[in-house]
């Protein structure tokens, strides 16, 4: 018998595009969606971790990404389109578990207190990232997507545009009110502390 | 420049991605702008703590095992979903061998159709001895010169029955047509096996005998399950409702085709 049983796309991990591995995938190649798998899942962890919070929720909702591309990929009309059509499936099931644990709407309270130690001195390096992190979990979901897939993911605004459904100026505007609302929260921090 | 819109750009030009003159721009602005230039420092500061912001990486195991899993869970997902059919194709697949053992030596040794062009042997499973009685009733001159009718026809009723978009379609029709030459093998393959296994039962070898049974076993074994890759793929293509009605029309080919076969006979007279 000739290889026609055996006839399955080829799939070469190196050169091909998303495009071309979802195109494989939907002509029936597994091993393309295992390509996929790997060029995205570092990147979906770290924003899932950067908009929940929870290593552990991070890993599900990582796996939970992935599970809704296997069952939607087939409705993907623009295939070029695979990489922002995967963060926003990422985004929405972030935003579904945090309402879910009703984090979405977290209270300035939640913020920790300054400690003795630190009270007199400049903010501590940890204590600022923990602030800004705190900021960042208060901002919009747009304001704080747009600076996690700008700042931490390399997305352009054109693209990050494509994920929240807005233009590409909307989404500038976005990542700017969201750095000045943190700046803005960082600057208060100082100053209430220099008062003191 | 204003104030406002400067600051729209400030994340740009901190990282060097603007043009020279609008660079330039923003740096004057900046030079002259008293609440700019303290923006910006407050700006460049947030940044750098956001850029250094230190994450915990997950356990190196899990980005091993992820897509291994998914890929499991591929296939899984569709056994899943079609496993209540799965006896009825198994079923399927032994009326088919019934049919072929009767049928199809004298049906595909046919030299007078290019079948590996066709559409329409996609869909023999059950019903390929229902096919091949059918086929062996009608004109085969006539049959040659409907037959591209024949597909035309069978892809739009398809399309329509599926409710496919063009794109649907483009991705469709390749895998099927794909399917009709492994079918095309499969018929060759079996008949070949199955006339070397009449010469050994009629001269009495009973070595060359269970040779034939076990080309027999193996060629069976590759058809079940290029046909279950055929349902897998067909099932990334298309919906989950697109699916059920392609599992319904795959019951009623022999019907359709006998349809379109009399309805194009009748109108070319």
């Amino acid at each position: 018998m000739s290889s026609t049983y055996s006839q399955q796309p080829a799939c070469n991990r190196l050169v091909e595009t998303d495009s071309d591995l979802v195109q494989l995938f939907l002509e029936g190649n597994r091993e393309s969606l295992g390509v996929l798998v790997e060029r995205y899942q570092r990147a979906l962890y770290f924003l899932c971790l950067r908009i929940v919070q929870n290593h552990d929720d991070a890993l599900e909702l990582v796996q939970k990404t992935f599970l809704q591309v296997l069952e939607k990929l087939h409705t993907l009309q623009k295939t070029d389109k695979f990489k922002t059509w995967i963060y926003r499936i990422a985004i929405n099931l972030c935003y579904n578990l945090l309402r879910e644990k009703s984090l979405y709407l977290r209270v300035l309270s939640d913020l920790p207190v300054c400690t003795e130690s630190t009270r007199d001195d400049p903010l501590a390096r940890e204590e600022e990232e923990l602030l800004v992190r705190n900021a960042l979990s208060q901002l919009s979901p747009k304001q704080r997507i747009s600076i996690i897939l700008h700042i931490y993911h390399n997305l352009s605004y054109q693209e990050i545009g494509e994920i929240l459904g807005c233009q590409e100026a909307t989404v500038r505007s976005h990542f700017h009110l969201g750095i000045k609302k943190i700046s803005n929260q960082l600057r208060k921090k100082i100053g209430s502390q220099h008062a003191m | 420049m204003q104030c406002n819109t400067v600051a729209l750009y400030f994340y740009d030009y901190l990282k060097s991605r603007l043009g020279w003159f609008k660079t330039w721009k923003i740096k004057k602005h900046i030079e002259h702008c008293i609440n700019c230039q303290s923006d910006f420092e407050a700006f460049k500061h947030t940044i750098h703590i956001l850029e250094s912001e230190r994450v915990q990486e997950p356990s190196p195991h899990f980005f091993t095992a992820l897509p291994q899993q998914i890929m499991e869970q591929s296939k899984a997902s569709f056994y899943a979903y079609s496993s209540s059919k799965k006896t009825r194709w198994w079923a399927a697949a032994a009326a088919v061998l019934v049919g072929i053992t009767s049928g199809l030596v004298l049906l595909f040794s046919s030299q007078h159709y290019e079948w590996g062009q066709s559409v329409l042997w996609t869909f023999f499973n059950r019903d390929v001895w229902d096919l091949s009685s059918f086929f062996h009733k009608v004109d085969e001159n006539k049959l040659i010169t409907l037959a591209p009718a024949i597909e035309e026809k069978f892809k739009v009723i398809l399309t329509k029955e599926l409710r496919l978009t063009d794109q649907d379609e483009s991705r469709l029709f390749p895998v099927l047509k794909d399917f009709s030459y492994t079918m095309k093998e499969y018929c060759y393959s079996y008949g070949t096996a199955l006339a070397a296994l009449t010469v050994a039962i009629e001269k009495e070898q009973p070595k060359e005998l269970e040779q034939c049974l076990q080309d027999l076993h193996q060629i069976r074994e590759k058809w079940s399950n290029s046909r279950w890759e055929l349902l897998q793929r067909v099932r990334m293509i298309l919906s989950k409702e697109q699916f059920a009605r392609f599992l319904l029309f795959s019951e009623r080919v022999p019907e359709e085709l006998r349809n379109i076969y009399s309805e194009l006979k009748q109108s070319k007279g």
